[in-house]
């Protein structure tokens, strides 16, 4: 199956977020990344993803902020969003006003896992 | 042991920390804060480990991520040793003179690997001749790897990490500078509290770094009776370990 549509991938760690591109390129999906939240907002406003995966520990401003600005714009607030975190304590409820539609711990996830995922928030 | 952590600030701006909270940098809490540093490696290490073993791949990729395997372990071991030291030593360490230079090139030659797999570069600044210093080698080896690899994601390309050594009177100062993220003013003071709530968060704005290798390598600085400290900068930070000149050779 293959995928057009854009992904961006916000991860501060660089060789994770060269796999998660790698599992997403290879089911056809396109993807930019960023490794901080102002390149995320950057890259947002020149070309709003379909979709959205992004650790919760980034460099320069955290996560939330990040995740608060896109829920502040309509043309961005419906963008799905999935957290990928080894964060154990993690509450999708909580999360969901932020716009965050998929938890997945990074502890356990299968590589397949996130283009699962990524289909599953675009359906 | 203290009981609370000194930090005062020199004549030059800087702040050095004297010290340690024993009750809170006990061997079970410092292992607890331990647990949550290490998991960003080991889930790298489990998906690098995974995307080996895919059937998808090229042989040049799957070389590429073989070696990312090795190296991010590497960057592992190195914490959980240093803990490990931290937690089992509760004496203070025999000193010896040491050759500081010697030190930061082993040190330097350790980390290029893994720097030059991320796209980064560490140099070092220093006067051919450098006195020799009162240390324990295996420790300082350690602190300076811990500031090698919490530098490591704040250096770009325009700017390697430097490692510089540098004379002060009657001590020698090795300091490792990063480009990135400023550090907060009251740095220490919030990893010494993050730790004591079981609840590491990443540093202000620096999520590879959450401060367990830098409170190990203060920890493991008091051993030897030498000081950790921190310059800040606007863009970034130079963490930096003060040692004491050794005086044996002026017996000679």
């Amino acid at each position: 199956m293959s995928d057009s549509k854009s992904v961006m991938v916000i991860e501060s760690e660089p060789w994770l977020g060269d796999h998660y591109q790698r599992q997403l390129e290879s089911q056809g999906f396109s993807v930019v990344r960023a490794s901080h939240a102002y390149a995320a907002i950057d890259l947002v406003d020149e070309n709003p993803p379909s979709a959205i995966v992004m650790s919760l520990l980034l460099d320069g401003p955290g996560a939330l902020n990040l995740l608060h600005e896109l829920q502040s714009y309509t043309d961005t607030a419906d963008i799905p969003v999935i957290v990928c975190s080894s964060m154990a304590d993690l509450d999708i409820d909580e999360l969901r006003p932020y716009g965050v539609r998929r938890i997945i711990n990074s502890t356990m996830m299968h590589p397949s896992d996130i283009v699962a995922t990524v289909r599953s928030v675009l359906l | 042991m203290r009981d609370k952590l000194d930090i005062t600030m020199n004549a030059e701006g800087n702040r050095n920390i004297r010290g340690s909270v024993g009750h809170l940098f006990d061997g079970s809490v410092l292992s607890v804060a331990a647990a949550g540093e290490l998991t960003s490696p080991l889930v790298l290490m489990r998906q690098l480990g995974l995307a080996v073993g895919a059937d998808n791949i090229s042989d040049e990729e799957r070389k590429l991520l073989s070696e990312q395997v090795t190296l991010t372990s590497e960057r592992a071991l190195r914490l959980a040793s240093s803990l490990n030291m931290t937690a089992v030593t509760q004496q203070a360490l025999p000193l010896e003179p040491v050759n500081p230079l010697s030190v930061c090139r082993d040190v330097i030659h350790e980390l290029t690997p893994m720097f030059s797999a991320y796209g980064r570069e560490i140099t070092l600044q220093s006067r051919a001749r450098v006195p020799l210093t009162v240390a324990n080698r295996n420790v300082l080896q350690r602190i300076l790897l811990a500031f090698g690899d919490n530098a490591l994601f704040y250096g770009s390309k325009k700017h390697p990490i430097q490692m510089a050594i540098t004379g002060r009177g009657d001590r020698v100062r090795i300091g490792v500078r990063d480009y990135g993220p400023a550090v907060p003013i009251d740095m220490w003071s919030q990893l010494e509290g993050r730790v004591s709530r079981r609840a590491l968060a990443p540093l202000s704005s620096r999520p590879q770094a959450s401060g367990v290798g830098l409170i190990t390598a203060q920890r493991l600085a008091e051993k030897m009776d030498s000081i950790v400290g921190i310059v800040r900068h606007r863009d970034g930070a130079t963490f930096y370990v003060d040692l004491n000149v050794s005086g044996q050779m002026s017996l000679l």
